[in-house]
């Protein structure tokens, strides 16, 4: 079953191109690495995916909702379903970690029930979030504020959001970009569980090895083109790749040092 | 367009700003002179003499302690309300941001609906903090009649202008990506309000409401020149009726209220905005 379908999706941001005539299918259950340079379009490609913008030209399809005709609380509805890591601004700095990881969950509440839990978080919330925050070696945080935990916990806070939000997919942007291998190793286990359980995860890095390791699809993109879509083994033997790691690499030694 | 033309236009711009200023002094009968002309001196000398010493009273210190009550009750009263009224309009006064938002993706009606939403607010907000304080009391004392009453509506009415307007701006004022994460959770604008919005903003949102509160309360000392209740009316009482020793006792009064509601104020912000968490993590206080 074909969770994403997008068919010749443009984004423009003023003349600016962010995304050109991308269309490719992603299925249920996959794990995705999107690849490519800085500025090449990864995090526009995220944005569309959460529904945080929208398809300037061409059809988005996302869990059977074309994004350019959708009512606000189908976007609502499909928002919940699909959990986002950024990169940055990932929590609100004032707020408690539970209250952070609360948010997976906050557009399935009534603004009553939201508002009591700024005040009191149930024993059915604390049990769950206790679990997920032990998961991610974050239990003893739990009142902390966020702002006073270091970058690569702020990015655990999020990721731990995002498991408590049960979402069916999981879009994440540069989840390991500022954090310690340790971390990132953490993080990308659990997406790997969650895929393993049928989540799909869609996420992008600049580590080319984590990426062939954890990934069963790669995704490479180059000046808001898809340069590359397939399995990882292949993607270490195309051009796309090396043109992603810098063909200087391959000039000097003549090797690819992934193989 | 060269230097001496730049120059030539300063001169005439310092020149006519000037000019302003002197047929400001010469239409507002601006005069050193008055102070020194024997009728003037006889008066201030009747007046300043005439302060002293403060009428201290034991039935009239007994009465401005009441007044100064009611002062303090007014201000305290109208801001509370003026917050609870400021808070769902200033929400609607927030500029809609973001694609979501955009016409394309929500339809023309509901779009047009948003912004009309906007301006309207924006216009009652206008309205409401346009009028001064003592304009809306003189209107209130009519329509309710006299007394603390419509001192309290005036400055309530004055007040949600202001304090909508400010609530909007730092509301709209946070990092929009953060906002943005917010929303992708599903969250609707409510509650992207309670739990990204107001937190982030807290510091601010205090401090502005402190500020105000202040602000009330030096109001609510004058509302009572147009009989909207609080020491104003003794002041204009005393005033009309010469007793100037009483006018030195109330103006003494009304300093040590005003200084008393600034350090109480200062104590407020450095208590909450230094430790934020007193407020946001007040539970963990509880649970522990």
């Amino acid at each position: 079953m074909d969770i994403v379908i997008a068919d010749n999706v443009e984004k423009l941001y003023g003349n600016n191109q962010g995304i050109k005539k991308v269309s490719l299918r992603i299925k249920k259950g996959e794990f995705i690495g999107v690849l490519g340079h800085s500025g090449a379009g990864k995090t526009t490609l995220m944005r569309l995916l959460c529904g945080a913008i929208f398809p300037t030209n061409g059809s988005l399809c996302v869990m059977g909702q074309e994004m350019s005709a959708i009512t606000r609380p189908e976007l609502l509805r499909l928002r919940l379903k699909i959990a986002t890591v950024y990169q940055n601004f990932n929590v609100v700095p004032n707020l408690s970690v539970a209250h952070n990881v609360l948010m997976g969950k906050l557009g399935s509440k009534s603004l009553l029930s939201t508002l009591r839990s700024l005040l009191w978080l149930t024993p059915a919330e604390t049990k769950r979030i206790t679990k997920i925050l032990t998961s991610l070696g974050l239990k003893e945080k739990f009142y902390e504020r966020c702002q006073e935990l270091s970058g690569g916990q702020q990015q655990r806070v999020a990721v731990a959001r995002a498991l408590f939000s049960e979402a069916e997919m999981i879009v994440a942007d540069e989840p390991i970009a500022s954090v310690d291998p340790g971390t990132a190793g953490l993080i990308l286990n659990l997406f790997s569980a969650l895929q393993q359980d049928g989540t799909t995860v869609i996420m992008n890095l600049h580590q080319v090895s984590d990426a062939v390791k954890y990934c069963t699809r790669l995704i490479a993109l180059e000046n808001g083109e898809l340069a590359f879509d397939g399995i990882p083994e292949e993607f270490l033997n195309t051009q796309a790749y090396f043109r992603l790691i810098g063909n200087k690499t391959q000039e000097l030694t003549g090797e690819n040092p992934y193989e | 367009m060269n230097n001496v033309n730049w120059q030539w236009k300063n001169y005439l711009i310092t020149f006519l700003f000037l000019v302003g200023i002197v047929i400001s002094g010469l239409d507002t009968h601006f005069s050193l002179q008055a102070f020194g002309e024997p009728s003037t001196l006889k008066a201030m000398n009747r007046f300043a003499g005439g302060l002293w010493p403060p009428e201290l009273e034991q039935q009239f210190l007994l009465s401005i302690g009441k007044l100064l009550l009611e002062t303090v009750e007014i201000s305290l009263l109208a801001t509370t309300l003026a917050i609870i009224l400021a808070m769902p309009l200033s929400v609607a006064s927030m500029r809609p941001r973001g694609e979501e938002f955009s016409r394309k993706i929500i339809g023309s009606p509901q779009w047009a609906a948003r912004w009309a939403i906007y301006y309207l607010s924006r216009s009652i907000l206008a309205l409401l903090r346009g009028v001064p304080e003592l304009m809306w009391a003189l209107l209130f004392v009519v329509a309710v009649g006299l007394g603390p009453f419509p001192g309290v509506l005036a400055l309530t009415a004055h007040s949600i202008g202001i304090l909508g307007k400010l609530y909007a701006e730092i509301f709209e004022s946070v990092d929009y990506r953060l906002i943005e994460m917010g929303r992708v959770t599903g969250a609707n604008e409510l509650q992207v309000l309670a739990f990204i919005r107001f937190p982030v903003t807290l510091p601010v949102f205090l401090s502005y409401t402190l500020f105000r509160l202040e602000c009330n309360m030096r109001s609510a000392t004058v509302l009572g020149f147009v009989g909207a209740g609080g020491i104003g009316t003794q002041l204009m009482i005393s005033m009309k009726l010469y007793m100037y020793q009483e006018v030195a006792t109330l103006v003494i009064a009304i300093f040590l209220l005003v200084i008393a509601v600034e350090l109480i104020g200062q104590y407020l912000r450095t208590y909450l905005l230094d430790r934020p968490q007193n407020l946001i993590n007040s539970y963990q206080i509880i649970k522990k």
